[in-house]
């Protein structure tokens, strides 16, 4: 079964097609609703949410583009706008910058398996994760983010800069 | 370098992270999803929907206006000497007619007659199911038998005019058509005034545009926008404001009169009605179009009459079924939880129809002016109430305002 035909079956609205669909991209949806909400039952809200979505408009879904890359926005979307109703970006966003400024070190990254970097940026406040997850692993530019987040484009640049920061101070002290 | 190199390798790591779902998930995505829609055969059903609505019609106007059962039982009831005019002597059935001294008696006294024209007599027509078949084959042996007493019978002074005025009516020319057989015949036309009424009419609500916000509506629960969780946190579903245009109806009516003051009316009407909506934030709209076959059923009270104008009033139930509809829902980039590249947008049309009959109840009052005799223009201003169809996830007009004035015309003719 190729991609076309568990899209074409998806938007017949077939039970197995669905299930199949579920079963090839769960663990990854799963993966990026986690990088956004710091506790694992909201997250598993935002996938569940995010799938009924992604079934109820695949029909939209012309083929242009890459589906997965269209399914990961929507569940990119599902965890902003859990984000945005609960207000969590508007209280983080105009924390303080870090006192102590580290230059970057990438070797850090090297040495941490995913689930340590995973931790490690579960536990930036929600607007700088926020902002790094969209800008550095997403690749939404900081004019997108703005635009998504309603904040200005400086703000996002400097939320980037600060999560940065902090991340690298936490990568630092392990 | 290094802080893109930091960015890459932070990238790197946690696209390829993946972690397990928990194992239920499944089970809990699907108790939310919605059914597949049941398999539809728009291509066969519509066609016989509206063969089927125009056979009706077709038949409607066919049955009342050629009153073939009138015209069976009047044969019946009424011999055909007996409606001549009474100095035409009556001759008894079994005489035998002279048709050539008959011939011979027309060309006599109507120069302009042609031989060849054959008296037909329809008056034996009462055993034969088809009046048309029952003129058409009673015509030779049995006919000319009361023509043919004028040739005995030469002793009127206005002899000619009456035979012409006979002829014209009775005698058919040989080459006529059988349709003329039966269009020419005079008793056939017999109109029985005022019993019945065939008209047109079209309905113009007299309200304006109409526009209702809807919290709960239709469409938004048409599409789990939410589950479960979000619909804890947010309760409310997403706010649709619709504008609704001013529905176009247009129909014929049968009326049936009871008395010279009563009448029942019924006919079959068609509704066009056209919505459009959209979110609070405008990134999400679209528009619906739904067509209603209505069956009205009307008691009638005439109450005033005046010169050719009369007054009435009517009350009376509609039943419109939906016969077809579709919507057209869009969404651009802004949209909640969907996101496109640049100015992408998405849109999808889907065929819409509720299952259940929209009842309505309907007070007019009216006015009609005959202005020519049988045919009457009449204004009925009316006021109109359609009861809410419960469970229908169909928003129109008639569900958000139920209570419509109205303003119904037309053109009707009485036979």
């Amino acid at each position: 079964m190729d991609e076309i035909q568990l899209i074409d079956g998806c938007k017949r609205k077939e039970e197995k097609f669905q299930k199949a669909l579920y079963d090839l991209y769960a663990r990854k949806m799963m993966a990026v609703c986690m990088r956004y909400v710091n506790r694992r039952e909201i997250a598993e809200d935002l996938l569940q949410e995010g799938f009924i979505k992604v079934f109820t408009a695949i029909e939209t879904f012309n083929f242009t583009g890459s589906f997965e890359g269209w399914m990961r926005r929507i569940f990119v979307n599902t965890a902003l706008e859990y984000l945005r109703k609960n207000d969590v970006l508007r209280e983080t966003v105009d924390l303080e910058e870090p006192s102590v400024f580290l230059e970057p070190e990438s070797s850090v990254v090297d040495r941490l398996s995913a689930d340590e970097l995973m931790e490690v940026i579960a536990q930036l406040p929600a607007g700088f994760r926020t902002v790094f997850n969209m800008f550095a692993i997403e690749g939404y530019s900081h004019k997108e983010i703005a635009d998504t987040l309603g904040i200005t484009e400086s703000t996002s640049r400097s939320q980037f800069t600060r999560a940065k920061k902090v991340l690298q101070k936490k990568l630092s002290e392990l | 370098m290094e802080n893109d190199d930091f960015e890459r390798k932070i990238k790197t790591k946690l696209d390829s992270w993946e972690t397990e779902p928990p194992a239920d998930m499944w089970n809990r995505i699907q108790k939310v999803l919605p059914a597949a829609p049941a398999p539809t055969h728009p291509i066969i059903y519509r066609p016989i929907l509206w063969s089927a609505v125009a056979a009706a019609l077709t038949g409607i106007i066919v049955w009342f206006s050629l009153p073939f059962e009138n015209f069976i039982s009047d044969r019946t009831a009424q011999p055909f000497t007996q409606t001549l005019s009474p100095d035409i002597p009556v001759y008894p059935q079994d005489e035998k007619p002279n048709i050539a001294a008959t011939e011979a008696f027309i060309s006599e006294i109507s120069p302009t007659a042609k031989t060849s024209t054959t008296i037909y007599n329809i008056s034996g027509c009462q055993n034969i199911e088809h009046p048309k078949k029952a003129a058409f084959f009673s015509s030779r042996e049995n006919t000319a038998t009361s023509a043919a007493r004028f040739t005995s019978n030469n002793r009127t002074n206005n002899k000619e005019a009456r035979i012409n005025a006979y002829s014209s009516n009775y005698f058919i020319n040989e080459n006529t058509s059988e349709n003329n057989l039966y269009t020419d015949a005079p008793q056939q036309r017999k109109h029985h005034s005022g019993k019945y009424s065939i008209g047109i009419m079209a309905v113009n609500p007299l309200s304006k545009n109409n526009t209702t916000t809807n919290r709960h509506s239709a469409l938004s629960k048409s599409i789990p926008l939410t589950s479960s969780f979000l619909s804890t946190n947010n309760p409310n579903k997403e706010d649709l404001k619709w504008s609704h245009n001013v529905p176009l109806t247009f129909g014929i009516t049968i009326e049936k009169r009871l008395t010279q003051s009563i009448g029942i009316e019924t006919g079959i009407t068609y509704s066009f009605l056209k919505s459009e909506y959209k979110n609070t934030n405008n990134s999400r709209y679209g528009n619906q179009e739904l067509h209603y076959i209505g069956i009205p059923i009307t008691g009638i009270y005439r109450f005033a009459h005046w010169n050719n104008f009369k007054f009435y009033s009517a009350i009376g139930v509609k039943a419109d079924f939906n016969v077809a509809g579709n919507r057209t829902d869009k969404v651009n980039g802004n949209y909640n939880g969907f996101r496109f590249q640049g100015d992408m947008e998405a849109n999808t049309t889907k065929s819409i129809r509720d299952p259940k009959a929209q009842f309505s109840l309907m007070c007019k009052l009216g006015a009609a002016y005959c202005f020519i005799d049988h045919l009457e223009l009449y204004t009925e201003p009316g006021l109109a109430y359609f009861f809410n169809n419960e469970n229908s996830e169909i928003q129109s007009i008639w569900k958000d305002k139920p209570l419509n004035f109205a303003l119904q015309v037309g053109l009707r003719t009485n036979f």
